[in-house]
């Protein structure tokens, strides 16, 4: 019996249970290898998903409002962060009708310098793009966040307000297209009395000037006067105009007691730079809503002995001729009065 | 013996479901790739400055990779104008035309966080009027796409 017991167990067989064993690890490490290689991808797949819908979650919740400002005399902007996210400015575009101008981090000219991280809430009061600005130019004024949305805004403003609607009411339909700010009248002397008809002639006091509503006489000064006074193109056409180089602005002595003879005083139009210097007469084009300063730097005479005198009371008109759209315009406007002292 | 034969037949067995699931991996892996890429890759048409008879377009990279602008399409509202660029050649109608009236030429590379700019030239005789909608249709590498519209 021993012998037989001994004999069975040495015959018991144990390689298939070996060879099923090392066959099940072979195939169970294939299987659990590709288990694991599709659970990885599965998990990229999530992790990449909910980081396109973060970012897009973010984009939506990036606000921003961009306004044309003057900083310096250049064209500039400022922002406010109307999101509930920090908002970072990449880029700013900036354009007119014949210039393009793309700013990054690259452009040094440019202040503060590019990226702008502003919080939410917070703003960005001014952005100085080193552009100086034309008169009458249309520019507008794209900024670029980090997140890829894209606000824009215009120098000048554009904007109709209830103010602007009523001038367009009042003014537009008995005067004309053009309105006139009568707080914006202003008068300039030069620079070592430089004539201001020469091409270069320094302004002064730039940009301020004085009011020109009392001014000491150019008989008792000697000096050169250029006026100049801010127009909004309020048609309700909502037509550009532009204004020619027959456009004056002109003064009337106020007659003596018991009459006199008339006298009257004319300063043609004229361009001043962003920096006040006189240039070259070139047609001055106004937008819709857009608002210019124009300048009236063509003097009657180099004689400043034939201005007016310390004591005259003038009526000031502007005379306008231009064209609106492709047809002629003309349009008078009187204004405001001048005393000489 | 019998080690043998199981080892050698479970041996057979195994370097096939291996092969066949290194096949399978492969292509899980080449199609879970390009869907990573499509997802990371995000861009926008910034800006469109149009002149008589062309037009550059500016792209941003707000994705997480960089990616190409493979194709362009531009059209009007009536259709009167529809051109296609691409790498090999600027299509209008039947015609086909040479990749010189793109500059860069197609495809160009746009890293992330950055800003590029193409223009594109308008076959033939076509140009852009002014006052009227043209859009841009972009095609990316990965297969995002945007579509802008301006007016000249």
């Amino acid at each position: 019996m021993k012998r037989k017991r001994r004999f069975s167990r040495k015959r018991k067989a144990v390689s298939g249970i070996i060879s099923a064993t090392i066959l099940f690890t072979m195939l169970f490490t294939t299987g659990t290898t590709y288990f694991l290689f599709v659970s990885l991808l599965d998990q990229q797949r999530q992790i990449a998903a909910v980081k396109r819908a973060e970012g897009d979650q973010l984009q939506r919740l990036e606000k921003f409002d961009v306004g044309g400002r003057l900083v310096a005399n250049n064209v500039g902007f400022f922002l406010n962060n109307t999101g509930g996210v920090p908002m970072t400015i990449v880029s700013v575009f900036l354009s007119n009708s014949t210039f393009f101008k793309f700013m990054n981090s690259s452009n040094q000219e440019v202040t503060p310098r590019l990226p702008i991280t502003i919080n939410p809430a917070g703003s960005l009061n001014s952005f100085d793009t080193g552009v100086a600005e034309k008169s009458g130019s249309l520019y507008t004024i794209k900024v670029l966040s980090e997140r890829g949305n894209v606000a824009a805004g215009f120098w000048p403003f554009l904007t109709v307000t209830l103010e602007t609607i009523v001038r367009a009411a009042i003014l537009a339909q008995g005067a004309g297209f053009l309105a006139l700010d009568f707080n914006s009248y202003r008068a300039y002397n030069t620079t070592g009395n430089c004539n201001p008809s020469t091409a270069g002639c320094q302004l002064t006091p730039w940009p301020s000037g004085v009011a020109g509503y009392t001014l000491k006489s150019p008989q008792s000064t000697n000096r050169y006067i250029v006026f100049s006074a801010n127009v909004t193109n309020v048609d309700p056409q909502k037509r550009d105009l532009t204004i020619d180089s027959d456009s004056v602005l002109v003064q009337f002595l106020k007659p003596t007691t018991g009459g006199g003879t008339a006298r009257g005083w004319t300063w043609g139009i004229g361009i001043v730079s962003a920096t006040g210097l006189t240039q070259a007469y070139s047609a001055i084009s106004i937008s819709y809503l857009q608002t210019v300063t124009l300048y009236f730097i063509v003097i009657p005479s180099t004689n400043t002995q034939t201005y007016p005198a310390s004591g005259d009371f003038n009526a000031v008109f502007i005379y306008l001729h231009g064209n609106v759209a492709s047809t002629t315009y003309g349009q008078n406007i009187p204004f405001v009065t001048t005393k000489y002292t | 013996m019998i080690i043998a034969v199981t080892i050698v037949a479970g041996g057979a067995v195994f370097f096939y479901v291996n092969s066949q699931a290194a096949v399978q991996e492969t292509r899980l892996g080449e199609a879970n790739s390009s869907y990573l890429n499509f997802l990371n890759e995000r861009f926008v048409t910034v800006n469109a400055n149009f002149s008589s008879n062309k037009v550059t377009i500016w792209f941003y990279n707000n994705g997480n990779l960089t990616t190409k602008i493979q194709q362009i399409w531009i059209w009007n509202t009536t259709r009167s104008l529809y051109v296609a660029y691409n790498s090999s050649g600027v299509f209008s109608g039947s015609s086909s035309y040479p990749v010189s009236l793109e500059s860069p030429v197609l495809s160009i590379s746009l890293p992330s966080g950055s800003t590029q700019k193409i223009t594109l030239t308008l076959p033939g005789t076509l140009t852009f009027s002014a006052s009227r909608t043209y859009y841009i249709h972009a095609v990316a590498q990965y297969g995002n796409t945007y579509t802008y519209f301006q007016v000249k």
